[in-house]
C-alpha cells in the first residue's frame, strides 16, 4: 500500500489494524504532534514519552473515532490530556489565588511583545516559564483552548486559569523587553 | 503588539522542534506488538489447556508411540497436528512475503532473523524434552508459543523492509 491515502481513508486502514496505514498516519500528524507535547511539558525526554503513549492510545481508540472532528484535532486530544496526566504523576502545581491579587492584576496594563523580536526568543521564554504558567500559556495562547475547557482539563477554576495565564504573560513580557538592545 | 496578536503572526514558526521520529515509531509498534502477544497467549492458553487435556489422555493410552523419536507435535495426537500444519501455513505464507520484498538488510533485520533462529533451537530442544518425558505438558505449550513467536517476527520483518524502503524512496526524492 503505497500510495498516499486521505485522512478518512487512512483512518478506515488503521481501524483494520493496518501497520502501514498507522505508520502514514504517524508520520503525517507526528511533528506537529511532538511539537504540541513539547510545549506542554517542557523537555523533549517526557515529550517524545507522551507522543508514543497517546499513538498507541490512539490506535487503540481508532474504532471509537466517529469523525466528528479532523483526525489532526482528535490525534491533539490525546496527546494534550496524555501530557497532562503525565504532568499530574510529576505532581505539576497549579497553585490557587487569593483575591486580592486578582484585583491587582486587573489594573495592570495588557503585557506587550515588541514585533521584531524574534519568534525564537520567544518559544525560549516560554520553555522557561514555570511549569503551572507553561501549561496555561501554552494552552491559552497557543493551542486556543478556551478558559472553561482548560479549567476543566486541570481540574482548576476559571479564575485560578485566568490569573496564571495574565501571570504567565507578565513573566514573557518582562523577559523579553531588551532583548532587542542585547 | 500584545502577546496573542504575536502568536497568532508568526503561528508558521511554532513548530520548531524535530522529534527522533523512528525510534518513537520503533517504540509504539514495540509496544502494539507486546500487547497483541498478551492478548493472544491469553487466548492461547485457553486452548493450550484444552489441548493438554487431550494430550494428557492420549499420551497414556499411547505410551508406546511416545517412547519413539518425535519430530514434530504432529506425531502426539490429531489435534495438535492440526494446530502445527496450520501454523506451519502462516509461517510459510509470511515467509514467502518477507522473501519477495526486496532485500534491505539492517541490523534490526539481523536481531530479528537471530531471534528466529533461536526459537528454532528452542522447538528442537522443547521436542528433546518430550521425548524424554511425553507428559510435560510444560514442553508441549512452550512449542506451541514459539509458533506464534515466530509468526510475530516475521511480520516485523515485513514491516521492517517496507519501512526502509519507504525511506529510501523519500530520501531519493529529496536528492532529486
Amino acid at each position: 500500500m503505497e500510495q498516499k491515502l486521505t485522512s478518512e481513508q487512512l483512518i478506515k486502514q488503521c481501524r483494520k489494524g493496518n501497520a502501514l496505514a498507522q505508520y502514514q498516519l504517524y508520520e503525517q500528524y507526528a511533528d506537529a504532534m511532538y511539537n504540541i507535547a513539547f510545549r506542554i511539558t517542557g523537555n523533549q525526554p517526557d515529550a517524545e514519552d507522551a507522543l508514543q503513549e497517546a499513538f498507541v492510545k490512539a490506535f487503540r481508540k481508532i474504532g471509537s473515532f466517529k469523525g466528528e472532528a479532523t483526525p489532526g484535532a482528535w490525534l491533539k486530544r490525546i496527546v494534550v490530556n496524555q501530557c497532562l496526566g503525565d504532568l499530574r504523576k510529576k505532581k505539576v502545581v497549579f497553585e490557587p489565588i487569593n483575591d486580592e491579587r486578582i484585583n491587582e492584576q486587573k489594573e495592570e496594563n495588557e503585557p506587550a511583545i515588541d514585533e521584531k523580536v524574534p519568534m525564537q526568543k520567544v518559544m525560549d521564554a516560554i520553555e522557561e516559564l514555570p511549569d503551572g504558567a507553561r501549561v496555561v500559556f501554552t494552552l491559552k495562547a497557543i493551542e486556543e483552548y478556551k478558559f472553561k475547557e482548560i479549567a476543566t482539563m486541570l481540574n482548576q477554576t476559571e479564575t485560578n486559569c485566568k490569573v496564571q495565564y495574565h501571570r504567565s504573560k507578565k513573566i514573557l513580557s518582562k523577559k523579553l523587553e531588551g532583548i532587542l538592545q542585547t | 503588539m500584545n502577546i496573542e496578536e504575536y502568536i497568532n503572526k508568526n503561528r508558521g514558526q511554532l513548530d520548531n522542534k524535530a522529534a527522533d521520529k523512528a525510534r518513537i515509531w520503533a517504540g509504539i509498534a514495540d509496544i502494539q506488538a507486546r500487547k497483541k502477544t498478551r492478548r493472544i497467549k491469553i487466548t492461547q492458553w485457553v486452548a493450550a489447556s484444552v489441548v493438554i487435556l487431550l494430550v494428557t489422555g492420549m499420551l497414556l493410552r499411547h505410551e508406546m508411540v511416545m517412547q519413539q523419536h518425535v519430530d514434530n507435535l504432529s506425531q502426539i495426537n490429531t489435534k495438535l497436528a492440526k494446530k502445527e500444519q496450520h501454523y506451519q501455513q502462516q509461517i510459510n505464507q509470511k515467509w514467502n512475503q518477507f522473501q519477495q520484498i526486496p532485500a534491505h538488510s539492517s541490523p534490526m533485520e539481523s536481531m530479528l532473523i537471530g531471534e528466529l533462529k533461536e526459537l528454532d533451537t528452542l522447538y528442537k530442544q522443547g521436542l528433546k524434552d518430550l521425548e524424554k518425558n511425553p507428559d510435560n505438558d510444560r514442553a508441549v505449550m512452550i512449542l506451541l508459543e514459539t509458533y506464534e513467536k515466530r509468526l510475530r517476527i516475521l511480520e516485523k520483518l515485513i514491516y521492517e523492509r517496507h519501512k526502509q524502503i519507504r525511506y529510501e524512496k523519500r530520501n531519493e526524492n529529496i536528492e532529486l
